[in-house]
């Protein structure tokens, strides 16, 4: 398996802050990654070294070039939306098209078209004159008309209601991904993304608290509620976080057997928002 | 879906240099169509259609005064009787009146050109539009000479074509005028040697000027993709003040009257930097003060001169700091 990403040591700092604080990760070919962070944590600062934007310390690698020295040869194979409408407001649909086709060798005008089609955009249609979901629309035509090794997603659903949300990340599993591919996604929608999301990092205060495939997290995240009498025995075994519901206690244990959990109630597996908040207050204390 | 799933194989030459310099020059081009090619044609229109109206007064004047008598004897035995000499005058007042006419053409490039350097490079920054350019594989060299190219080349030529127009429809009038009035108006106006030579030389001060205007259009790019706000501070007020200083040391160290090489070479060559070889007012001289501007000797001197050289050399470190900036600065 090709690794895509990989970053040691990794380090920024703004100042007295440090953005990023010695991040040490690995993104292997053909996986959706969630970066998942609360605001100010470092995720894009992260994106923002990945795509060259921005310089750091320690070491990055990405698709096996350095992204501050050779980004304009990191560009031929990496796509990315780095932030919401930040197409020209000038520029009208066509023009934006064509000046896509002639600039990148990976770009498919067939496809871009056909994924516009099922939106309500006009090929005269300026970018100013658009709502924000259908400027939001038109970024991810023309992404997913690139065919990228790596593409990067900050936050690309910001603004669209529901259903386009869905519909977007429907089309990015099911027209988009293969196993060439890498989708490096961040968002804080995170029920949204949970299920096609094949790893999940955690990041808080510039450093990666978790990195897991998703596949494993049932594995080491339980979640049990345990009646008030017992929450002593429970409480015994080290949640990481515990919450109250309807007069019980909700415990989330990382590592715990399931069959000594079973003792205190049902067992069920959290989901990835319960599991962002559990680990983003135990760090914190 | 499968059958637009499939990523069709990109066209031959996407994203080569060639195709991507050139999508660039036309991306300038679509953003600053109003400046670049509607304000020319809306020029050329407007003045043309000022002519219109001067030559219907004109004769509503002339049939309310002197009536309506017919001129077209007594303007054919005029026209007539011009021998070599007087034609030769004619056609002299004919390429004055040429070169004159596109000033206000020149004029509305001149703060075009301004406008667009001292813009491009900040704005893209201000809307942040430069993440979405940078996902693209069109470097940062690329992406600036293609807004130094619309600056120098493109620019000019487009205001050249819309100067061209407007010396037609000129002609044009004034020949339907004459005709209207009986006078073969094809023996004066049919010039074609006054058009090639003043479109020719028009065309040939393009490159030229372009050569010694370099550091300035660079200088102003360079402030452009340099501010954090308020570029236009950067890239006139920083130079003047820049002048100011030196005069006021050079007073102090020398203690007699400052000489005027910053103001010379640095600050009045920033200013007459957009726009073309016409607009240098110290080189208006003569008849024909806009030809000489812009006369073959004129793009002798500022070929072999020294000074335009070494601004050549200039302009490309700034032009290089200019890309420097665009690139690995992050400010967002």
């Amino acid at each position: 398996m090709n690794t895509i990403i990989q970053a040691r040591g990794l380090s920024k700092s703004f100042g007295a802050t440090r953005a990023l604080d010695q991040v040490s990760f690995t993104v292997p070919s053909g996986r959706i990654v969630g970066l998942i962070g609360p605001n100010g944590a470092g995720k894009t600062t992260a994106l923002k070294a990945i795509l060259g934007l921005t310089p750091y310390q320690g070491e990055l690698k990405v698709l096996g070039l350095d992204p501050h020295t050779q980004r304009q040869q990191l560009m031929q194979d990496v796509c990315f939306i780095a932030d919401t409408a930040i197409l020209p407001r000038w520029i009208r649909v066509r023009e934006l098209i064509d000046f896509v086709e002639r600039v990148h060798p990976r770009f498919s005008r067939a496809r871009c078209e056909a994924l516009l089609a099922k939106t309500k955009i006009a090929r005269d249609m300026k970018v100013k004159a658009m709502s924000k979901g259908m400027v939001v629309q038109m970024h991810l035509a023309i992404v997913m008309a690139i065919d990228a090794r790596l593409l990067v997603l900050d936050e690309p659903t910001l603004g669209l209601d529901i259903l386009h949300r869905k519909a977007f990340y429907e089309a990015l599993l099911n027209d988009y991904f293969d196993h060439d591919k890498t989708i490096l996604v961040t968002t804080h929608q995170v029920e949204e993304i949970e299920h096609i999301l094949s790893d999940v990092m955690f990041i808080q205060d510039g450093r990666i608290v978790l990195d897991a495939a998703m596949d494993t997290l049932p594995e080491r995240f339980a979640e049990v509620l345990v009646n008030p009498d017992q929450r002593d025995q429970a409480r015994a075994l080290g949640p990481l976080h515990e919450r109250s519901v309807f007069g019980k206690s909700a415990m989330l244990f990382d590592g715990v057997g399931r069959d000594r959990l079973a003792a205190f109630g049902e067992v069920r597996s959290p989901g990835l928002a319960d599991l962002f908040v559990a680990i983003m207050k135990e760090k914190q204390q | 879906m499968n059958a637009v799933a499939t990523v069709s194989p990109a066209r031959s030459g996407a994203g080569s240099p060639v195709a991507t310099f050139g999508a660039l020059l036309r991306r300038e081009f679509w953003e600053h169509r109003g400046g670049l090619w509607s304000a020319q044609v809306w020029t050329t229109g407007i003045l043309l259609a000022l002519m219109v109206l001067s030559l219907l007064i004109g004769e509503a004047f002339r049939l309310k005064f002197v009536g309506n008598v017919d001129i077209s004897g007594v303007a054919v035995i005029g026209l007539e009787q011009l021998g070599p000499a007087e034609m030769a005058e004619f056609r002299k007042g004919l390429e004055i009146g040429l070169w004159g006419l596109g000033m206000i053409n020149q004029i509305v490039l001149y703060f075009v050109v301004l406008f667009y350097c001292i813009g491009t490079l900040y704005d893209e920054r201000k809307d942040r539009s430069i993440l979405f350019w940078k996902s693209l594989p069109a470097t940062d060299t690329q992406t600036v000479l293609a807004k130094l190219v619309t600056a120098a080349l493109v620019a000019p030529v487009l205001a050249l074509v819309a100067i061209a127009a407007l010396h037609v429809g000129f002609l044009l009038l004034v020949g339907l005028y004459a005709a209207f009035h009986g006078v073969n108006p094809l023996p004066f106006l049919w010039q074609p040697g006054i058009f090639t030579r003043v479109w020719g030389q028009m065309l040939a001060t393009v490159p030229v000027h372009a050569l010694w205007a370099l550091p300035g259009i660079a200088w102003l790019l360079l402030a452009s993709s340099w501010a954090k706000r308020a570029p236009f501070v950067w890239a006139i007020l920083l130079p003047v003040l820049a002048g100011v200083f030196y005069t006021m040391i050079e007073t102090a160290l020398r203690l007699r009257l400052p000489g005027t090489w910053f103001w010379e070479h640095v600050v009045a060559r920033i200013f007459s930097s957009p726009g073309s070889m016409v607009l240098r007012p110290w080189q208006w001289r003569g008849d024909n003060p806009f030809a000489h501007a812009a006369g073959q000797e004129q793009l002798m001197t500022t070929l072999t001169a020294t000074s335009t050289w070494v601004g050549v050399g200039v302009g490309v470190v700034l032009l290089g700091a200019a890309i420097w900036l665009r690139r690995y600065r992050d400010d967002s």
